[in-house]
């Protein structure tokens, strides 16, 4: 198999490639790397706790939530309370009933004095 | 044909059966509560027509005033003499048979007669002395029968207890053979206190009721105070009977329930 054999003409490429030959190219990244090093690591656990988050939601979701359901509390049944009337009740009744207002019926009003005679008052 | 009248006319006295027994006490107090009525209408009218005579005495003007005043006399006596029935149902209605209300009662009785035979006669007035006369004449006469309503009034009250007393004796009754004996000493004291407590408010009630016809109340039969003052002696009986009954209860629930 015929190797292929580039020859290098455009002295930008040449200039370039040589950057790359002896990495001075990485200088400069090198050097910003080095100046925001604590922005990239806080970014990156920023990332890390999100992707924890997201990767546990989808993991939560994928598993059904346990029913919890509280153990069976033995039934209390409400005391009856036995309520004895008096057959007497309703005399206690008629009594209360009894109106100790008097006059009753109220005794209306006549005027015994019809004549056509003029009042005096 | 005859059978299915005699089916007919079974459900008819039934349902007449049912409409007239209530009814007696419907008709008493609606029959009063009419006839006040009428009074009051017949007494505006009365009233204007002496007015528009005292202030114009023509002869025509003094006619119509006599034909009101003739037509208010009448509705006005059969007004007391319905309430005066009114007030004899409810005393007769607690069947009490209490011999110190029976005067009372009689006397409602002969207002009443009193009331009606003045309605007739206060028809037979012509001129205006007549009705003068007439007026004069009954203010003399309708005195007593008036007392006789406030009385009376006071005596059905009275009806009302003697009826709750002779119940609860026949409560008394009823209770106490159910009561194990013989008694525990507990339960005879009872026993004795509820009847001495008994006897207590019937001679209560006796000494009430006899007092009614003393001079001391009978002088005092126009006064507001006759009615509060009997009013007050009332409910103390009625509280005391209270007492009794509610004791009867505590020892039937407690000894002849168990």
């Amino acid at each position: 198999m015929p190797i292929l054999n580039i020859k290098v003409t455009n002295p930008e490429a040449i200039e370039l490639l040589r950057k790359i030959k002896s990495r001075e190219i990485f200088i400069p990244l090198l050097a910003w790397l080095k100046k925001f090093r604590w922005y990239l690591i806080a970014f990156f656990v920023v990332a890390a706790l999100l992707i924890a988050l997201i990767v546990g939601k989808l993991a939560s979701e994928k598993t059904p939530i346990p029913v919890f359901t509280p153990p069976d509390i033995e039934n209390t049944q409400p005391t009856e309370s036995v309520s004895i009337k008096s057959d007497f009740s309703g005399l206690k009744d008629e009594i209360l009933n009894i109106n100790t207002d008097l006059p009753d019926p109220a005794i209306p009003v006549f005027d015994n004095t019809i004549n056509l005679e003029e009042t005096i008052n | 044909m005859k059978l299915l009248s005699k089916l007919l006319l079974l459900p008819s006295l039934i349902y007449l059966l049912f409409l007239v027994t209530p009814g007696v006490f419907a008709d008493a107090k609606s029959d009063y509560e009419y006839q006040f009525s009428q009074y009051r209408q017949n007494y505006i009218e009365y009233s204007i027509l002496k007015k528009d005579f005292l202030e114009n005495p023509t002869l025509d003007n003094q006619q119509k005033a006599i034909l009101s005043a003739k037509q208010t006399l009448m509705a006005r006596d059969l007004a007391k003499g319905s309430y005066a029935s009114y007030l004899l149902f409810l005393c007769q209605d607690k069947q009490t048979n209490y011999t110190p209300t029976k005067p009372s009662i009689e006397a409602i009785n002969q207002a009443r007669t009193f009331y009606l035979s003045e309605a007739n006669k206060s028809q037979s007035i012509v001129t205006a002395s007549d009705l003068a006369a007439y007026t004069q004449n009954y203010l003399t006469n309708t005195i007593v029968h008036d007392r006789s309503l406030r009385s009376g009034n006071v005596a059905c009250k009275i009806s009302q207890l003697v009826r709750i007393q002779i119940e609860s004796k026949n409560a008394f009754d009823i209770i106490l053979p159910k009561l194990s004996s013989p008694f525990s000493t507990a339960l005879k004291t009872r026993i004795d206190d509820l009847q001495s407590q008994g006897n207590k408010i019937n001679d209560m009630i006796n000494t009430f009721t006899n007092k009614l016809y003393s001079e001391e109340i009978t002088d005092n039969i126009d006064n507001e105070s006759y009615f509060s003052n009997n009013s007050e002696t009332i409910k103390k009986i009625q509280n005391l009977q209270l007492k009794w009954i509610d004791a009867l209860i505590d020892i039937d629930l407690n000894y002849a329930h168990s």
